[in-house]
């Protein structure tokens, strides 16, 4: 019976590292927006949660710690705390701190050094000015509470039942809800004593979306349980639905509240609630008089919100259902729920036996198609397809939008600007674009290099940027987005650019290249990334010391990733990563050449040519295809593998397009589509250029992959040297 | 789900059978109201309507709503068992103002049950 509670912990730790990140990107929010209340609630609710976990393992440490922040946070949210940028500093550092103490007591169940104590000690005198005397919070005080001072006198309504009020949204329906399951729900809490059903938003038949809800009910209800827990039946739809609770006996001004904020008509909703039995005829007619008369007195019937708070009566539940109403707009952290935290080895081990599935079910159609058994034939093929829908979904499995990782570099932004004396903002676009998740664990430390190589060495300092007539604040735009089977990653700032001749002379210098060579920009601008090379004239404890950029391109081609640079000088730089999406499964387009199959990555085929005999000498003379009017520069497989001439009847081309260049590669023959699962060359093979990886076919033979951007770079590299310009010129 | 029409001069009957719901409440709409429009007396048997869920029910809340408008007569019968527990949920039966036949005694309690929950 016992159970893991080392496992539990795990749990424990990366949630609490979660929700640490969440904070930091709330707290980043909230200095641009000190006012937002939902960020607010974001921040509080990221301690809460810290704190009520790590006392489930009795960390009380980080318990103690957290109570501190939380109490400052709660005076912040109800308002008697203003948050400003001191305090956002402070819990940004406590954050940091927490992540400290969560690494000692919960990772490592060490002690507290000398160094984190003091910071500690720092940290609660800080928060101590932001404390005031101690009261109750308003979280203990969830009960309906008994009414106080009543300044009229129908006071508090006859009916001993709850009243609920729902609206549900116009997504409902399209997000999988049904609102009858709600009620149906709700009536195992109690009794549904009356429900009155609501359409009145429905418009004409004519405006009227099928598939938009525009339900209503007014519910009494009768029922033991408490506001929280009939407030649970709801929390599925909290985003799509106005729910409004009011508990036995409420005040009469509640019902005003709610009548007021219902999108139906005021004599409407009476008559509904006096049917319902939720106010008697007088009640309902004191309180639509008091209004009239309100409205009379200040022309507006706002008022009642006033009045509300002078009363001092604004109970807590009234508080939070309009906050809830009001975060449940954009409060996507509850979606958590509906999450299943798999560990990542398992994960791995599902795609790697995915992986050998997909090998064997090639084997076996491959045995269904010879034995001429055409029933057989078909059992295979559907087994085929179903394989490959497995292979799809198990890889989308772990596929994770990039916006997590882009967020986290807020943060650094944020600090570095600072201790650069720069003013800097990160805007990031694509957060969406998914991406396995081996490549964004990967990705992040280059792209951090990058960022602070812009920051650094990119964009300049306030007063140099005003006197270039820019904007003192500086841009770094961080960008993804899909193309043709990859993922591009664009990091760009709105700095100085690159100096094409300080690079030039420095790696002239350094004997990285020649002093008469002759280079494109394109090919300058490279230079940064070879090993040993800075120009920074000061060497700052951020990058400058040259090392940096060329790990930055070890770790991307590891990937089998490219990266790309532009530049304009005084307009800014920009540094293109392009990754594949996935590092295990691919679509393939198999290629016979002699007795070998190649696999050509299948989002990369644009389409299939055959070479008719009388382009074939021409084509062979100039290494070129005039397809459609365009020169196709063409690669022969066939001698780039050194294999001996071809003399059979035919020659196909298969037309790849990658980084906006298209090339030709000629083959014997097309054998069709293949999933391949890409198992890695050894390290002998490390040097080869041109392929990829390898992988087995279903007759058990070895296929290569080709690198296809490598073998159009090398193409278009000796095409822009070559006399390409002249070749093109014949082809007309 | 599976929409008969059979037009005998101005009284129209329809036949809904199978599903009703979110994924066939786009066509029915279209159905439904057509034959509003050119009816002046329609008649829809629910009898064998096997699903039946909110998205569903608002269509026939919006035929019925544009019969009124149209002074067409729109009646429904035979309730199939998912649409009555629907209509009992909601409490909605008197907006329709159609008598619901109750097939079997099970169905009887069943719905007794639930109000007493």
């Amino acid at each position: 019976m016992s159970f893991d509670l080392d496992q539990v912990i795990q749990v424990f730790i990366q949630e609490a590292r979660e929700l640490l990140q969440t904070m930091e990107a709330a707290l980043l929010h909230l200095e641009n927006e000190p006012t937002d209340s939902e960020t607010i609630d974001e921040v509080f609710r990221a301690a809460h949660t810290i704190k009520g976990s790590a006392g489930l393992f009795g960390l009380n440490e980080i318990v103690s710690f957290t109570h501190v922040m939380e109490d400052v946070l709660d005076h912040v949210r109800s308002g008697d705390t203003l948050i400003d940028k001191k305090l956002i500093a402070l819990l940004l550092e406590s954050g940091d701190h927490l992540n400290e103490l969560i690494t000692v007591f919960a990772v490592e169940k060490g002690q507290l050094g000398e160094a984190a104590v003091k910071r500690e000690q720092g940290l609660l005198n800080g928060f101590a000015l932001y404390r005031p005397i101690q009261h109750v919070s308003i979280l203990s005080n969830v009960e309906p509470t008994v009414p106080k001072v009543e300044l009229y006198n129908e006071g508090n309504v006859a009916s001993n039942l709850w009243h609920i009020s729902l609206r549900f949204g116009p997504e409902v329906f399209r997000n999988g809800m049904e609102p009858s399951s709600f009620i149906r729900f709700l009536s195992s809490l109690g009794k549904i004593v009356r429900i009155t059903t609501l359409f009145d938003t429905m418009p004409d038949a004519d405006l009227m979306d099928p598939e938009s809800c525009y339900l209503g009910f007014e519910i009494e209800f009768d029922s033991t349980a408490d506001k929280n827990s009939i407030a649970d039946v709801f929390r599925f739809v909290n985003e799509d639905c106005v729910v409004h609770i009011l508990p036995p006996h409420s005040k009469l001004t509640e019902y005003m509240e709610l009548i007021k904020s219902l999108p139906e008509s005021n004599t409407r909703l009476g008559e509904i609630l006096v049917e319902s039995g939720a106010l008697t005829p007088q009640e309902l007619e004191q309180s639509l008089e008091f209004q009239r008369n309100e409205a009379e007195v200040s022309g507006k019937n706002a008022l009642l919100g006033d009045i509300l708070v002078a009363q001092g009566s604004v109970e807590p539940e009234l508080v939070k259902a309009a906050l809830d109403k009001q975060t449940t707009i954009k409060d996507q952290k509850s979606k958590e729920n509906h999450f299943i935290r798999v560990q990542a080895d398992k994960l791995d081990s599902l795609i790697n036996l995915i992986g050998e599935l997909v090998i064997a079910g090639a084997g076996a159609s491959l045995i269904a198609r010879n034995s001429g058994n055409a029933s057989l034939h078909e059992a295979s093929s559907v087994v085929t397809d179903l394989v490959e829908e497995i292979r799809d979904s198990a890889l989308r499995l772990r596929m994770v939008p990039i916006g997590e990782t882009f967020n986290r570099f807020q943060r650094v932004v944020r600090d570095v600007s600072q201790e650069l004396g720069k003013e800097i903002e990160l805007v990031i676009a694509g957060a969406d674009t998914e991406v396995d998740k081996t490549v964004v664990e990967k990705i992040a430390d280059p792209l951090m290099h990058l960022l602070r190589n812009s920051m650094d060495h990119g964009i300049e300092s306030p007063a140099r940027r005003t006197a270039a007539g820019k904007p003192a604040k500086g841009t770094l735009k961080l960008n993804a987005y899909h193309d043709s089977g990859c993922i591009v990653i664009e990091i760009s700032d709105d700095g100085s650019g690159l100096n094409r001749d300080r690079i030039l002379s420095k790696a002239i210098e350094a004997g990285l290249v020649s002093a008469n060579a002759s280079l494109t920009d394109q090919e300058i601008y490279k230079l940064i990334f070879e090993p040993g090379f800075s120009t920074a004239e000061t060497v700052t404890n951020l990058s400058g010391r040259g090392v940096g950029m060329d790990v930055v391109k070890r770790n991307i081609t590891s990937l089998r990733g490219t990266i790309d640079l532009d530049s304009l000088p005084g307009l800014g730089t920009m540094v293109r990563i392009r990754l594949p999406l996935t590092l295990a499964i691919i679509d393939g387009f198999l290629v016979g050449v002699g007795q070998a199959s190649y696999v050509v990555p299948l989002d990369l085929v644009r389409e299939c040519v055959e070479l008719s005999d009388a382009q074939r000498n021409t084509a062979r003379e100039r290494n070129h295809l005039n397809l459609r009017g365009e020169v196709l520069p063409l690669v022969y497989l066939r001698n780039h593998f050194d294999m001996p001439d071809y003399t059979g009847r035919r020659e196909n081309v298969v037309v790849v397009r990658t980084a906006n260049q298209s090339a030709g590669l000629v083959v014997d023959e097309f054998q069709g589509e293949f999933q391949t699962v890409i198992k890695p060359l050894g390290k002998l093979f490390s040097g080869l250029r041109g392929i990829s990886g390898s992988t087995i076919l279903g007759n058990g033979e070895v296929a290569l992959i080709l690198d296809v951007p490598a073998m159009v770079h090398q193409i278009t590299q000796t095409e822009n040297r070559g006399p390409v310009r002249q070749s093109a010129a014949q082809l007309r | 789900m599976n929409i008969t029409v059979e037009k005998n001069d101005s009284q129209t009957s329809v036949a809904l059978a199978g599903d009703i719901n979110i994924y066939s409440a786009a066509e029915l709409k279209n159905e439904l109201l057509s034959c509003v429009a050119e009816s002046s007396s329609l008649e829809i048997d629910l009898s064998e309507v096997d699903e039946f869920d909110s998205a569903g029910l608002q269509i026939l809340i919006l035929a019925k709503r544009e019969a009124k408008r149209t002074d067409c007569e729109l009646k429904m019968k035979a309730h199939s068992q998912s649409v009555l527990q629907l209509f009992e949920l909601y409490d909605i039966a008197g907006f329709f103002g159609d008598p619901l036949l109750i097939p079997t005694e099970t169905n009887v309690d069943q719905t007794s049950e639930r109000r007493n929950v």
